[in-house]
């Protein structure tokens, strides 16, 4: 037996050494500067254009629509630690990858995606340079850091949606289209009132033809069951739009679900748990960010707005709800708690109704800190202004997420400008 | 047939069946990994092992190159410093049982087995969180990041301690009484002692090491708060150790987690990587326990 072991052994062992010598014959010289420093350097120069300071720094341009920045970009290889919202974190990834190349290999963003919630708990430890979240600072961290002084903004990064998944086999897409729902309709299902899918109140919904096509069969009501801004955001919508669900279990990265008293719902594990065990489930229905249903092609279900348009989720009825909710945001120091219900069940031909942002959360006061750090707060105001600008052109937004409108951008770009001093 | 005879065949037919079905996971295991993970390696070779992981939602597989040199650089700082503490306590429970100390340490060490590794993560946290604050007060800087590459190590060394030790322990209770006598009665200081008893266990301390390190290598929990991962390669340079830093567990993690078809490929590769480096380190330390010094 062992004798047969060891062969094997020897051969798994002589690949993996392999590997290992491949992987350290590497010329590890310059990592920090990307794979290839040469070709990246010229994408910078050809992408913005480049001219250095006295001081040292890269001084570049970056534009958005109409909008034109100016940021500098310390020669000297910067690393930004930052971490939080799980939704983001595909988008952060090719953000950082990008940036990089445009710094001229400079500046490395080290995004981790522990968890809005851990993101901005660990922001505020001052362990992370930035922290971003699915909803902006809370109550509790906004009440320390004020008792503390703290100077600090939040500012917009990206928006995206919250789709609603379903599985009616009996259901004919090509036919009927995608289901119709409204958002009473929803908050009843998960309340637990509307229990069969041919209930009048769906069914009513529905063009005409396609109304018999719905079964009676008890609805499985699919959510979260770990702590999500993706629940957030579901949960603000259903607070919006019905005054029982405001009441009864309200708004929060976890609730009660009372279909699940009833035996009629389930939880699942993240935006994968949940759209596989409605996958799994006939009869359920599910929600899911739109960039994770839009990647795995996965159908969902019309919502009707406040103006009684049924819409699909897509990069427009997004955009539509974000140019009529955050036209004005607040204060980048103040209390933005308000600032997620504003994009919530807007009015509009084309407007989507559950649409919600991710916010940066980033400390002022870096150069004054024990470790003053000028190199750091400056590669910090260039990547959120190169997020702000470059970042939202359709060849640097990863499929799935929607670029802010260049207003609200630009009023980021002021207060990134305006208070990150360096 | 007799009865006897059909009763010992019918047991021997479910004992059978019982052990197929106990090490059928395994098997399988190891199959739909090396299935998986291959053709994903394959793809992107030998790239795959150096480059960095490519954007959601394309084509590429990419690489998982930061992971592997995080994975590497965690597990050997850890070992290195786990592994003199679990032999010196070991060495201090079986000398001194007798007093209480012993006792305790024997106990304690033991007992955290059975921690839960997210709690030595947090914990590490924690107490380097107390560390920064203290130390601010007196006007210095805490040597060690929360987030880097050494409380990373500091997480998993206390995750293998118990597990290099406890090996080590019963190693060095195995030791015959008669043996122990000859050294002492030739005058030998505990010291001397403890250095030939080390080396009549040999074998146990190349297994205690394997069992230590491959355990290291599988954790994920204590390095989401300490070791933070990184995915793309950091700068490198003698500041390394001090900042965040990668590993495969976490890379497989996020990928196999996220929504987009090349990082779940991407995070197979990685798990046959691991994979293949824990049966490597299983098998060679089996061989070099099973050798004669």
């Amino acid at each position: 037996m062992l004798k047969k072991i060891i062969p094997i052994g020897i051969l798994i062992a002589i690949i993996i050494i392999g590997a290992v010598a491949l992987f350290m014959y590497k010329p590890w010289g310059g990592v920090g500067v990307p794979t290839q420093p040469t070709d990246t350097r010229n994408t910078a120069v050809t992408a913005t254009a480049t001219t250095t300071t006295s001081s040292g720094m890269i001084v570049l341009t970056f534009t958005y629509e109409d909008l034109s920045v100016k940021a500098e970009i310390p020669r000297k290889e910067v690393l930004i630690t930052g971490g939080g919202s799980t939704f983001v974190n595909p988008q952060m990834q090719a953000w950082a990858q990008k940036f990089r190349s445009v710094s001229g290999g400079y500046v490395t963003v080290n995004y981790q995606s522990i968890g809005s919630g851990a993101g901005e708990a660990k922001w505020f430890d001052k362990a992370l340079d930035f922290g971003a979240s699915d909803v902006p600072i809370s109550k509790t961290t906004y009440d320390r850091l004020i008792s503390r002084k703290a100077s600090f903004i939040q500012i917009p990064l990206i928006a995206g949606a919250v789709g609603i998944i379903y599985n009616i086999p009996e259901w004919d897409e090509s036919k009927c289209g995608p289901l119709r729902l409204s958002g009473d309709v929803i908050a009843d299902i998960y309340l637990g009132k509307i229990l069969y899918w041919d209930d009048d109140r769906i069914k009513m919904q529905q063009v005409e033809e396609c109304r018999s096509l719905l079964p009676h069969e008890i609805i499985r009501g699919i959510h979260r069951s770990d702590g999500s801004g993706t629940t957030a955001l579901f949960t603000l919508y259903l607070s919006t739009v019905s005054s029982e669900w405001k009441t009864r279990v309200g708004t929060g990265y976890t609730v009660e679900w009372p279909r699940d008293a009833m035996g009629y719902g389930e939880g699942a594990r993240g935006n994968e748990g949940v759209s596989a065990k409605v996958k799994g489930t006939k009869y359920s229905i599910g929600y899911v960010e739109y960039s994770y249903a839009v990647a795995n092609k996965i159908p969902m279900a019309a919502l009707k707005n406040k103006d009684g348009f049924y819409i699909v989720p897509s990069a427009e009825a997004v955009m539509e709800a974000l140019k009529r909710g955050a036209k004005d945001l607040p204060p980048p120091s103040s209390f933005w708690g308000d600032v997620p219900a504003t994009l919530i069940n807007r009015e509009g031909e084309k407007t989507y109704p559950i649409v919600g942002m991710v916010y940066a959360f980033i400390y002022t006061d870096i150069v004054s800190d024990i470790v003053s750090n000028k190199d750091l707060a400056a590669a910090l105001s260039a990547f959120f202004k190169w997020v702000l600008t470059e970042g939202q052109k359709p060849e640097n937004i990863v499929t799935g997420y929607v670029p802010l409108p260049k207003e609200l951008a630009a009023k980021a770009i002021k207060y990134i400008e305006d208070y990150l001093k360096y | 047939m007799d009865t006897r005879r059909l009763r010992s065949s019918l047991g021997m037919l479910v004992f059978a069946l019982l052990f197929v079905i106990s090490i059928f996971p395994v098997f399988h295991l190891i199959a739909v990994v090396f299935i998986n993970g291959s053709s994903v390696i394959a793809s992107n070779f030998p790239g795959f092992f150096y480059e960095e992981r490519p954007l959601p939602g394309t084509e590429e597989v990419g690489g998982v190159g930061p992971y592997i040199l995080g994975t590497l650089i965690l597990v050997s700082l850890a070992t290195v410093i786990a592994t003199p503490i679990a032999i010196f306590a070991a060495i201090y429970a079986t000398q001194s049982l007798r007093s209480r100390l012993g006792f305790a340490t024997s106990t304690l060490t033991r007992a955290m087995i059975e921690f839960p590794t997210i709690i030595v993560g947090l914990s590490v946290y924690g107490f380097l969180r107390i560390l920064d604050e203290v130390l601010g007060m007196i006007g210095l800087q805490n040597p060690i990041p929360r987030f880097s590459a050494l409380s990373g190590a500091i997480a998993l060394a206390i995750v293998m301690i118990p597990f290099i030790y406890t090996q080590i322990e019963d190693g060095l209770r195995s030791v015959p009484n008669d043996l122990r006598e000859a050294i002492y009665s030739l005058g030998s200081s505990r010291i001397k002692a403890s250095i030939i008893m080390m080396r009549y266990i040999k074998a146990t301390v190349i297994t205690a090491l394997a069992i230590g390190i491959g355990k290291a290598l599988g954790e994920t929990a204590p390095l989401f708060f300490t070791a933070f991962g990184s995915d793309l390669y950091p700068p490198i340079d003698a500041g390394m150790l001090f900042r965040p830093i990668g590993s495969l567990t976490l890379g497989i993690y996020n990928m196999a987690l996220s929504g987009y078809d090349n990082w779940i490929r991407a995070s197979w590769g990685a798990a046959l990587i691991l994979l293949s480096i824990s049966i490597t380190l299983f098998i060679v330390s089996r061989i070099l326990s099973h050798r004669r010094w």
